[in-house]
């Protein structure tokens, strides 16, 4: 089976809210996704609906083509999950909880889980809550990842981590890509999902709006050019595509959408002394692509 | 101005004074269990007065209930102290004292500890003093808060007996009810105190509420002993003791009201300062942080529910062992009173027969107070299971390969373990109490007898997991209120007739008080169908509906 995750018209209302509009989404065995969105765009109801933890208004997930909530047991022994929130019994120590959730789920590498628990810098004599938030969340990604699973679910899952441990969370990730499982990412962190992800959905008020590579979605945004002159900078406001033109001295600095061959041309001729172009990052194409709709918003309540 | 700044509605300066800010939230969250605690105490006060006043109209029969209880130390026991009881304010006083004591004492020391420490726990109380206070001025300003509460019960109980005094044949003047009703509010306002201050000694609700729960328990068996043996000095010794010293309504003795009101204003000074001197999330009490791993039961969702409730499951046992024990030794003497033709009708009422030996109509009074500890029980397990889906321990189960079957019915068969135990046990513990008396009834007849309660307590259970499952946020409301209902019915059906179909309604009404009467298999059978009927709609309902939060 080469398919990890694949939901057929998965959806959730509540009522007369759409949580989550139809979703068809596939995953490939050995990929991460990144599933990006605003608070309340329904990455946190996509995920409960395909563990079973809610049930979908209609269609359906598998996870390696077996229906999540038909056969819940059965899925489940396939994913490791990472919520973004920790409730772990306050009375048991990180040991007792680690040790509980491993025979829970049935199958451990005890010799990994020593090692995550030194790379996390985890102690685990503490009470649960005796630990700050950072190190709770960090229960969540150990007994996730101590599991080997096929299919790591994880929903913003360095809530709370320092940088340093969010480095080693990446790390982990990586190496579970190369273990051959798969990752759906579910991020604010939009530099994590760029390091770390293949593929990229990007869900707005409960529609997925985008899905694909980041170089597949750079059309979303506009390409940044900055050009240094001897002189005076040439003028481009004429030119098609041309947006965002500030001129700073003899440095030109403005956006290009569509064919860059005009602007090229016109800012050749000049002679520049410099001429760097840079593809948008995935913070831009997420701003442009949200930049969009409030614009729209304005418009309709103008 | 915009809308929105317009919907603010308009209120003094000093009541959106942020300094009052966490007394003003305090009070509005405690004000509604304050209004059903109220009402529910007026229902059970009118119902009691009504029935005193139609059972006993004369002054001949009045007279004849006071001999037989005022003399007998085992009624004593139960309710305290029988004084002036051939009037109504002596009754009510007898009646309504110690029992709305009990129950005020436990709502406050519940309700405390869940605004001093559940709310710690659950990391909101540092929002508060993120704010403009300090932690002695927020821990003030919630007591505050929860002081209103006690006002609204107090008014509640006020109003309550201004409205039996309009009853023919009875009449209180306004200085009597407004004494009585601060001596009925008294208990709740001691055990606030005591709620406080253990919110502040311990680091967890539960060691907080379970230290408050043994202060009470330790008070009530001293007031207990007092008032069934010839140590009544012991009263002065308990705070549940000063409040029987108030003797409202027949002789009071508003003196006691100074070790009273001492009493709450120390505890709460005490904790006032004790909230200024330890670190949030941390008591007075020091408590390890770290500790060595024991893995013991932690190997299935079952296990981790027995070793989590186990501490809360040896109390009930603990406390149903206790109780059946004190009253079966108190049988004999408790006897006497249902030899008295008048009692023994409210008992042949209650046991749903005509005529009955007065020992055995005592002892299935005790283990229909035995089911009902047990009931309760059964109502607070389900509750603490509803907590875990709220809370979202359930969701580490359910995330792994964990069914949802699995994890409710470890809880079901935990809870139902944990009932067949206290109900053997309580006949176990009546019979050991009765036979240091030498009461004459076989360890077979009680043991029965505790067989008995069982297929209510079952069904009780059933309509928890019936809540649970359709109505998941009314879990304890609907099991609680199924409990109260039944008692309220129950209680007012032993003292007058009421529509069948009323009465129909109670679930006591359909227990045989064994060894009272004798049992009745086919009823308990139908209850425990009823149960499981209940029960299976519950779990198949759980295993289809979303998980649901707080």
């Amino acid at each position: 089976m080469d398919v990890a995750i694949k939901t057929i018209g998965l959806t959730k209302q509540y009522g007369s809210f759409v949580a989550l509009e139809p979703l068809n989404i596939e995953v490939k065995k050995g990929e991460i996704l990144g599933y990006l969105g605003p608070n309340g765009a329904g990455k946190t109801t996509t995920i409960r609906s395909m563990l079973g933890l809610i049930k979908p208004t209609g269609g359906r997930a598998e996870i390696f083509g077996i229906d999540t909530q038909a056969n819940k047991v059965e899925a489940h022994k396939h994913i490791a999950y990472i919520p973004g929130e920790s409730t772990f019994w306050p009375n048991l120590t990180g040991a007792e909880t680690l040790y509980l959730l491993g025979r829970i789920n049935g199958a451990v590498d005890n010799k990994y889980m020593a090692e995550l628990i030194k790379r996390f810098q985890f102690d685990v004599s503490k009470k649960v809550r005796a630990y700050s938030k950072g190190n709770r969340q960090k229960i969540n990604i150990i007994a996730a990842l101590m599991t080997k699973a096929d299919l790591l679910i994880m929903d913003e899952p360095t809530t709370g981590l320092d940088p340093i441990m969010e480095q080693a969370f990446k790390e982990c990730v990586m190496e579970a890509k190369a273990n051959g499982q798969t990752v759906f990412l579910s991020s604010h962190i939009l530099e994590e999902v760029e390091a770390l992800c293949d593929r990229i959905g990007i869900l707005r008020s409960g529609k997925l709006v985008e899905l694909g590579t980041l170089s597949e979605m750079r059309h979303l945004a506009a390409l940044t050019v900055q050009a240094t002159f001897e002189n005076k900078p040439p003028k481009v406001d004429h030119i098609k595509g041309v947006s965002g033109i500030k001129v700073v001295g003899h440095q030109l600095t403005c956006q290009v959408q569509g064919s860059i061959d005009p602007l090229f041309s016109a800012l050749v001729a000049a002679h520049p002394k410099t001429l760097l172009s840079r593809e948008p990052s995935l913070e831009e194409l997420f701003l442009s692509l949200y930049g969009e709709e409030e614009v729209r918003n304005k418009d309709q309540v103008s | 101005m915009s809308a929105t700044t317009n919907a603010v509605p308009s209120t003094a300066k000093f009541l959106r004074s942020p300094r009052t800010a966490v007394g003003r939230f305090v009070a509005k969250h405690t004000a509604r269990s304050s209004l059903i605690l109220g009402m529910i105490l007026v229902f059970y006060m009118i119902s009691k007065a009504s029935t005193y006043l139609v059972a006993y109209p004369t002054e001949a029969a009045r007279q004849k209930i006071a001999e037989s209880l005022g003399t007998n130390v085992g009624i004593e026991a139960l309710l305290g102290a029988a004084h002036h009881i051939d009037t109504v304010s002596g009754y009510v006083t007898w009646n309504f004292l110690c029992l709305i004591t009990a129950v005020g004492a436990i709502w406050a020391l519940l309700i405390t500890t869940k605004t001093f420490r559940g709310e710690e726990d659950a990391g909101r109380w540092e929002l508060f003093l993120a704010g403009q206070t300090t932690a002695r001025r927020a821990a003030s300003n919630a007591l505050a808060g929860l002081a209103s509460g006690l006002v609204i019960v107090y008014t509640i109980c006020f109003l309550g007996l201004l409205g039996i005094s309009r009853f023919n044949g009875a009449y209180f003047t306004l200085s009597a009810c407004l004494f009585f009703a601060l001596a009925l509010t008294a208990g709740a306002a001691e055990f606030m105190a005591i709620g406080f201050l253990a919110s502040q000694l311990m680091p967890t609700r539960s060691r907080a509420a379970g230290l408050s729960a043994v202060i009470f328990g330790v008070f009530y068996m001293i007031r207990l002993t007092a008032d069934s043996t010839s140590a009544h000095w012991l009263l002065n010794v308990s705070p549940l003791g000063w409040i029987e010293r108030l003797q409202p309504m027949y002789n009071s003795q508003p003196i006691w009201l100074l070790p009273i009101g001492g009493f709450v204003l120390v505890l709460s000074g005490l904790a006032i300062w004790l909230a200024g001197r330890r670190d949030l999330g941390d008591g007075i009490v020091a408590d390890k942080d770290t500790a060595k791993p024991h893995t013991r039961f932690l190997r299935s969702p079952f296990g981790v529910a027995l070793r989590l409730n186990r501490a809360v499951i040896l109390g009930w046992l603990i406390a149903v062992i206790s109780i059946a024990y004190i009253y079966g030794e108190l049988t004999k003497s408790a006897a006497q009173i249902v030899q008295s033709t008048t009692v023994e009708s409210v008992f042949s009422r209650l046991a749903q027969a005509a005529h009955t030996q007065a020992v055995l109509a005592f002892l299935g009074f005790t283990l229909f107070f035995i089911m009902l500890v047990v009931m309760f029980y059964v109502a607070s397990a389900v509750g603490r299971m509803r907590d875990d889906e709220a809370k979202g321990y359930l969701d580490n189960f359910l995330v792994r390969p964990v069914s949802r079957n699995r994890w409710l019915l470890g809880r079901i068969f935990l809870m139902t373990t944990v009932v067949v135990i206290a109900c053997l046990l309580g006949g176990l513990s009546t019979w050991a109490g009765e036979a240091t008396q030498h009461g004459g009834v076989t360890f077979h007849t009680l043991l029965l007898a505790g067989v008995n309660i069982m297929a209510p307590v079952l069904l009780i259970l059933g309509i928890g997991i019936f809540s649970f499952g359709v109505m998941p946020r009314l879990t304890s409301v609907i099991t609680f209120a199924a409990i109260g209902w039944s008692f309220l019915i129950t209680m007012l059906g032993s003292g007058v007739s009421l529509n069948h179909w009323l009465l129909d309604t109670s679930l006591f009404h359909h227990v045989a008080l064994v060894p009272a009467v004798g049992a009745n298999w086919t009823t308990s059978g139908i209850l425990v169908v009823l149960g499981l009927i209940f029960g299976l709609i519950g779990v198949l309902r759980f295993n289809t509906r979303d998980l649901r939060g707080e």
